[in-house]
This record gives structure tokens, C-alpha cells and sequence, in this order.
């Protein structure tokens, strides 16, 4: 032997004890001949011991060995094993099986080389713990929309038995979904939500938000999608009961207005009743005192009262009938000036200052723009009188509209005389007026607040006798009724 | 409005007298001529602050009050005379249209009028007016005042 070739023998001794590895080489009777260091210390004890005995315990080969096949065809194989070590943990093993030939080309050994794979499968063990116990669907799908992996949850709630394709199991249909989320997720290789309607195993509706993610291996094209959903069926539930709550309150309070509009009439029409009766008796007692003046007087008042009966049937008529509203895209800031140009003058002529003080880029809303322009104007037209029965010197009437958290609120606030406690309580009951006979029927607030109902809003105020009122529509977005020109679509994808 | 022209007035008049207030001229009309033919003195008013002056000029006998006026409303006014020295011996009807369900009488009235030491009124009449009822009452109330 030459010095060279005892350099190349040495590390190669070297190599077989330092790899990571457990190795061992058995011969055709699977009797152990060679082990490195690292299988030496977990098995100190090799030394003329078979495979199958050492590693498993056991008295004769194992069924499917790799090694028997190996020693056939000399083909390498791998193969999964597990097994205990001295302190009783178990270990998992991926091993290698190759055959070593001789010169003449037989197998005479086989070398085993086992890596200790036992914190990957511990690791993918959780992973599929968690697949399958996260409180959500996931399921992947390959570019035919056949579900090759899925989690416990999905296969229980969505899986019958004999299907495929995703579009059969989610929504038990027979061919891909329009609006697919992973189609997209296919196609541009970014990430899609949206909100799907699926049918279970038992046929009932679920509602999923699903979230489709691509998954390209090394990189290329998307060959897979996984698909996470989370059954917001209960939330929908929820959402529809509290519309119906809300449905029946605005009824409730329909109610309640209806019956204190027939209360109201019988107000106004108890007072009319005695300025007809008092109209009877003035004339009468003209005539029986020969006083022609007096008569006059009671021809008056009957006259008066007539013409007062007349105007609160026609406008209690146009009240009871009341007329759907007619929502359309409008912009609230435009109906508000519209309002503000129209009473300038008339509050210039009364000596009141009308300021508009209007947010900049409020967004279009679905309003009924003649009902929002009456409400506004109906207020205006309040403030107005409270302003002019006041003996302040400097006059103001504020009409604002902002926007805050999705409530888009319009305020009229005036200096005038301000309201006291039995103003404010009836404020909102019809026909209640506390303006001179003849200049109001007490109808305005209570069309007002029926307007701001109708677009699920509400009307409140605040007021201090000799300060001021402010009043106060406050209409939140979500709540607003359906345009009748419906809203361009967006498709609820992210 | 200013007090109507007293068709009867004498210098020497001996007649009670009884104020009205209401912003309805009709109703004012109608009360001022039915009570005159009854033979009383009317006064009228046809807001609070106007009312009150008149309680102590004229110092009637009776004060007729509407609830719902301009300015100062028939609650205001009634505590203001009922807490006036000069004027709180008057006695007051209330006259409102008002039915039961939103009614300023009994207890919902009392509850309006925050000084708790002040009594109720003599007597709620709701309009329209019962007229023989109304008349009734008033005449009994003062002939028993003038008796006493």
C-alpha cells in the first residue's frame, strides 16, 4: 500500500463514523457486520445481532422488508420505521436501503442508512392536528377543482360521500361556480375573499366568507389553491332578526304616529267645533240685542271656523294618505343648499342672517330628495318664526351637514325664543301649534319626523327658552332605504 | 289683541268681573259675549304677558285660561298668579282642548306646575264647552263669592 492510498482510506473511515446518520451494513443473512458511531449509540450491543432483532424486537424478518427486495433487484429504496429507543420515546426513521455489489456483480451486503425524521413528523402532526381542528373549512384543490387534502371539519360538514370536485361538495352543484374565488386565485396568482352561500350534507344553507389562496410550488405557475372558510351562517341569522326587530320597531312607531295623528285631529277639531258653536251664539245673541255688529262678528267666526275645517281635512288627508318615499342617489350637501338658497332671502327680509355650514366630500346616499328638502325647509321655516317673535338683536339661523362614523346629520339651529318644557313635550304631536291662530296647523314636525322614519333615521332637539333650538336629523347610512336606480355592483371580493 | 269694547260698560258697574285669556280671538269672542249676556264684566287677553297685566289692573273675579298660548303658556301664567301676593287669591279655570290622554287635568297638571305648594285650579273645562255645565259652575262660584 502506497502513503497516498492510506490518505484516502483514512477520511473515508471517517465520513462513514461522522455523517449524521445511522448506518449499518447487513449481509444476505441480515446479520449486522458493520455499524458507524452514530447507530452504535443508540445500539451498543450490534455486534452479531440481526436487523429485524436489534431494531424491532423481533425473532424472524419483517413482512415487506426493503431489504429483501433490495437483495433481489438491487434497487435502492426508502422506507419509513419507527421504533422505541432505551428510554422508551419513539423515534421515526427514514431509511435509505442500497445495495453494495461485488465485483461479479452479486449483493452480498446490504447498507441501511436510517435519518432521524422524528421532529418533521412531529412537526407535521401538529400541522394536521391543526388543519383539522381549526374552527374553519379548508379544503385544496387542484387545477380541475378536485379536492385532493381537506380538513375533519370541511369532510364532516360538506364531503358526501362519492364526490370529487369542490363545486360538488360546497355548493352541490355539477359544474364550476360563477364568481369562483379560486378561479382568480388560478389564474393571477393573488389572494380572493368573498362571501359564498353553500349547501351542507343535511341540504341546510351555510354562509362562508372563503378565502382563496394560491400555492405555487418552486415558484411557477399556481397548481394548487387552498380554500379557508369561516361559517358565518349564525351571523347572517343574527343580522336578519335584528332587521326584522328593527323592521317591526319602525311599524310600532308607525302605529303609535297614526294614533296620535287621530288624537291630534280630535284636538284640532274640538277647537273648531267651539269657534263654530261660539259663531252660532255670537249671532244669535246680535240678533236678539238688534246689535248688527255683533252679528258680523258671529258671521265672522263661523265663516273663519269653516275655512279652518276645510284646510285641516285637506292637509290631515295629504298627512293620512302620506306618499312612499322615492330614494335615488342623491347628494346630501346639494339638497342642503338647495334649502339654503330658497330661505336666504325670505330670512334676509325677517332681519335673520341664514349660514350654511356644509361639509366638503360627503359621499352620494340613497335619499328622497323632495322628503329631505321638505324636512329641511319645515325646520328652516320654524327657526324663522322662533326668530321673529324673539327681540334679540342679531338674528342667526345655522343650517349644517356633516358626516361623522356613517351618520350623515343635518342640523338647524336658531337664537330665536327657544322652547319650555310643555313645548318641547307636545312638539311632536299634530296640529299642535303654538304659532297665531290661522299661521300653522302643527303638522310640519310630524311630516318631518314621518320623512326621517321612512329613511330610518330619527329627529331629536335640543332647546333652551330664551337661548335657542337646534334640531337635528340624523341618518345613518346602513340604514337607508334602496335606491331606486340601483348602485353600481362591486363584487365583494378583496 | 287689546281688550274687546265693554258694550255694557258703566261707570257704575256692579257687575263681577271675570278675565279671559286664550290666543284664539273666536273663542275669546264667544266666552266675552256668552258671559256678558250672563251679565258679568269681560276682560280679555289674548296672550299670558297681556293677561297678567290685566289680573292686577283690572282684579276680576275669576280668571278663564287657556293652556296652549304664544309667549308665556296657561301653566306659566297660572304659577305666576298663584305665586303673586296680589293676585294669588283669584280663582282660575282652566279651559283646554286637551282630551284625557294628553290631559293637563288632575294630576298631569299638578305635575306641570314644579312649586308643589301651589293649589290646583278651581275646575278643567274642556273645549268645546259644555255651556250649561259652564255657566252653571261659574255662576254658582260667584253668587256664593258675592254672598260670602
Amino acid at each position: 500500500m502506497t502513503g497516498n492510498s492510506n490518505k484516502v482510506q483514512w477520511p473515508r473511515k471517517a465520513l462513514f463514523d461522522q455523517i449524521p446518520l445511522d448506518i449499518i451494513v447487513i449481509d444476505q443473512d441480515f446479520t449486522i457486520i458493520e455499524a458507524n458511531k452514530q447507530a452504535q449509540k443508540t445500539h451498543p450491543d450490534w455486534r452479531g445481532k440481526k436487523c429485524y432483532e436489534l431494531y424491532h424486537g423481533r425473532k424472524r424478518r419483517c413482512p415487506d422488508c426493503s431489504a429483501i427486495k433490495t437483495f433481489e433487484d438491487g434497487k435502492t429504496r426508502i422506507e419509513h420505521t419507527e421504533n422505541r429507543d432505551e428510554q422508551g420515546n419513539i423515534h421515526h426513521y427514514e431509511v435509505h436501503v442500497s445495495a453494495y455489489r461485488d465485483e461479479d456483480g452479486n449483493i452480498p451486503y446490504i447498507i441501511e442508512m436510517a435519518n432521524d425524521v422524528t421532529d418533521r413528523v412531529n412537526l407535521e402532526q401538529e400541522y394536521r392536528l391543526l388543519f383539522d381542528n381549526v374552527p374553519c373549512y379548508i379544503s385544496v384543490i387542484n387545477k380541475n377543482f378536485e379536492v385532493v387534502d381537506s380538513n375533519a371539519l370541511f369532510r364532516k360538514t360538506f364531503a358526501k360521500e362519492g364526490t370529487r370536485f369542490c363545486y360538488e361538495m360546497y355548493k352541490k352543484r355539477d359544474k364550476v361556480c360563477t364568481k369562483c374565488p379560486a378561479v382568480r386565485a388560478f389564474k393571477t396568482g393573488k389572494q380572493y375573499t368573498s362571501l359564498q352561500i353553500g349547501v351542507d350534507k343535511e341540504g341546510n344553507k351555510t354562509h362562508y366568507v372563503v378565502t382563496a389562496a394560491p400555492h405555487k410550488k418552486n415558484g411557477g405557475s399556481v397548481d394548487h389553491v387552498i380554500e379557508m372558510s369561516l361559517d358565518i351562517s349564525e351571523v347572517i341569522q343574527l343580522q336578519e332578526k335584528l332587521k326584522q326587530a328593527e323592521q317591526e320597531k319602525l311599524e310600532n312607531e308607525r302605529f303609535a304616529a297614526v294614533g296620535q295623528t287621530v288624537a291630534g285631529l280630535a284636538h284640532g277639531i274640538k277647537n273648531i267645533l267651539m269657534g263654530l258653536e261660539g259663531g252660532m251664539y255670537v249671532v244669535n245673541s246680535g240678533l236678539q240685542r238688534d246689535n248688527n255688529e255683533l252679528v258680523a262678528s258671529g258671521w265672522g267666526m263661523l265663516q273663519n271656523n269653516i275655512t279652518k275645517i276645510s284646510s285641516v281635512v285637506k292637509e290631515y288627508l295629504s298627512f293620512a294618505r302620506g306618499t312612499e318615499i322615492k330614494a335615488e342617489i342623491a347628494n346630501p350637501v346639494g339638497i342642503a343648499q338647495e334649502v339654503y338658497d330658497l330661505y336666504k332671502d325670505l330670512a334676509d327680509q325677517s332681519g335673520i342672517s341664514l349660514v350654511a355650514d356644509l361639509q366638503k366630500g360627503i359621499a352620494d346616499a340613497a335619499l328622497d330628495p323632495e322628503g329631505i328638502h321638505t324636512c329641511l325647509a319645515n325646520l328652516i321655516s320654524n327657526a324663522i318664526d322662533a326668530c321673529v317673535v324673539s327681540d334679540k338683536k342679531r338674528k342667526i339661523i345655522t343650517l349644517s351637514c356633516h358626516e361623522k362614523d356613517g351618520v350623515i346629520v343635518y342640523e338647524v339651529e336658531d337664537n330665536g325664543t327657544g322652547m319650555d318644557y310643555e313645548v318641547k313635550k307636545k312638539i311632536f304631536s299634530n296640529f299642535f301649534t303654538t304659532k297665531a291662530s290661522g299661521q300653522g296647523t302643527g303638522l310640519g314636525l310630524l311630516v318631518t319626523r314621518r320623512i326621517v322614519f321612512e329613511h330610518g333615521g330619527k329627529v331629536s332637539f335640543d332647546s333652551i327658552l330664551r337661548k335657542g333650538t337646534v334640531f337635528r336629523i340624523e341618518l345613518p347610512r346602513d340604514r337607508l332605504p334602496k335606491a331606486d336606480t340601483p348602485e353600481s355592483n362591486s363584487d365583494g371580493n378583496s | 289683541m287689546e281688550t274687546l269694547p265693554n258694550r255694557r260698560a258703566e261707570m257704575s258697574d256692579t257687575r263681577q268681573k271675570i278675565l279671559i285669556i286664550d290666543d284664539e280671538p273666536d273663542i275669546v269672542m264667544y266666552l266675552t259675549t256668552l258671559l256678558e249676556d250672563h251679565n258679568y264684566n269681560v276682560v280679555s287677553a289674548s296672550d299670558g304677558q297681556q293677561g297678567l297685566e290685566l289680573a292686577k289692573r283690572e282684579a276680576p273675579d275669576l280668571v278663564c285660561l287657556d293652556i296652549m298660548m304664544p309667549k308665556k303658556t296657561g301653566v306659566t301664567l297660572y304659577q305666576e298668579i298663584k305665586t303673586d301676593p296680589e293676585l294669588k287669591r283669584i280663582p282660575c279655570i282652566i279651559i283646554s282642548a286637551y282630551e284625557s290622554a294628553y290631559s293637563f287635568k288632575g294630576q298631569a297638571f299638578r305635575r306641570l306646575v314644579k312649586d308643589k305648594t301651589i293649589p290646583p285650579p278651581l275646575k278643567f273645562f274642556e273645549k268645546p264647552l259644555d255651556i250649561p255645565v259652564f255657566l252653571g259652575f261659574i255662576d254658582d262660584y260667584l253668587n256664593e263669592a258675592k254672598n260670602k
